[in-house]
């Protein structure tokens, strides 16, 4: 039951650049760009890489697969397109709603769910704010905030701190995690990591580290 | 009439040598690199340098190529931002 609930996790998350690691947000790729992901992913005794390929349809629509390899077999794939509907700019900042839309299926119990959802989000040069709802096989509701320590300019290492809020909820079951996470990026190139840490409900903590190029 | 006139002469205007271009929404070096990609793919393009604290990005192009208004525009708003100013350098 645990590896199955890992398993919708890991196939549900899936944040982009500059967002939770384990919760969404509203950000989408520059249109014709191409994102690979190779992630990382622990809960318990479960280890596996999750890949992803995410496509800017244009700069308001991605598409995005995504597979988890456990270490010892392969546990399912996921199609996730996201829609951004609103965005509000000034310098330094962007301010962003999207819809997400898709389909995940666990390759091991044979079952697949729409995935239905909405992020919003701001990105500013100092502070991150994010918020989302979605909906799979359970629901999921995650805030986060970030910081930037250090306004470094382009073509300099670029590091952002996050704290996430992490809940979800099937049935009666429900669970909420404490998630601190990071993003580390170098022009075209980011390492993003995090461990969500039980505060109700779970009783394993959650490990997540990436590594994203962006063509 | 005159405000018709007035917009075709604004987007009819054409850039070419050191531009400077106000962007908003240059949040994070991570998104720049499309803008980046996106302004090097242009013919004559020589020099692409954006600051992110000051939201600017400068352009060098060859002399013998020139872009509209619109031209940039088009650009940056593909890669995700938008076009507030953009004159040359010196102007």
């Amino acid at each position: 039951m645990k590896r199955a609930i890992l398993l919708l996790l890991a196939l549900t998350i899936a944040g982009f650049s500059h967002e939770p690691i384990f919760g969404l947000g509203p950000g989408t790729i520059f249109k014709g760009g191409v994102g690979i992901e190779a992630e990382y992913v622990r809960e318990g005794d479960f280890r596996g890489i999750a890949t992803e390929v995410l496509y800017g349809l244009t700069e308001d629509v991605s598409l995005t697969l995504r597979a988890l390899q456990g270490f010892e077999r392969f546990r399912g794939g996921a199609f996730r397109v996201k829609v951004r509907v609103w965005k509000d700019y000034e310098r330094g900042r962007v301010d962003a709603l999207s819809f997400i839309g898709g389909m995940t299926t666990d390759a091991v119990g044979g079952t697949s769910y729409f995935l239905g959802g909405v992020a919003v989000g701001r990105e500013s040069r100092r502070w991150y704010f994010f918020a989302d709802v979605r909906t799979a096989d359970r629901f999921y509701a995650d805030t986060a905030v970030g910081i930037r320590p250090w306004l470094t300019e382009y073509l300099k290492p670029d590091l952002v701190l996050l704290s996430e809020l992490n809940y979800e909820q099937k049935g009666n079951k429900r669970f909420l995690f404490l998630s601190p996470a990071f993003f580390f990026t170098y022009r075209n190139l980011a390492v993003k990591g995090g461990v969500q840490i039980p505060a109700s409900g779970a009783d394993a903590e959650r490990y997540a580290l990436s590594v994203e190029v962006h063509f | 009439m005159k405000l018709l006139l007035a917009l075709s002469l604004l987007f009819s205007l054409t850039f070419g040598g050191e531009l400077i271009m106000r962007v908003d929404g240059l949040a994070c070096a991570f998104c720049a690199y499309g803008l980046e990609k996106k302004l090097k793919k242009l013919k004559g393009v020589k020099r692409v340098e954006i600051s992110l604290n000051r939201g600017i990005v400068r352009l060098e192009i060859d002399q013998s190529f020139e872009y509209t208004r619109e031209d940039l525009e088009n650009i940056v708003r593909e890669s995700g931002f938008v076009l507030r100013e953009v004159r040359r350098s010196g102007e």
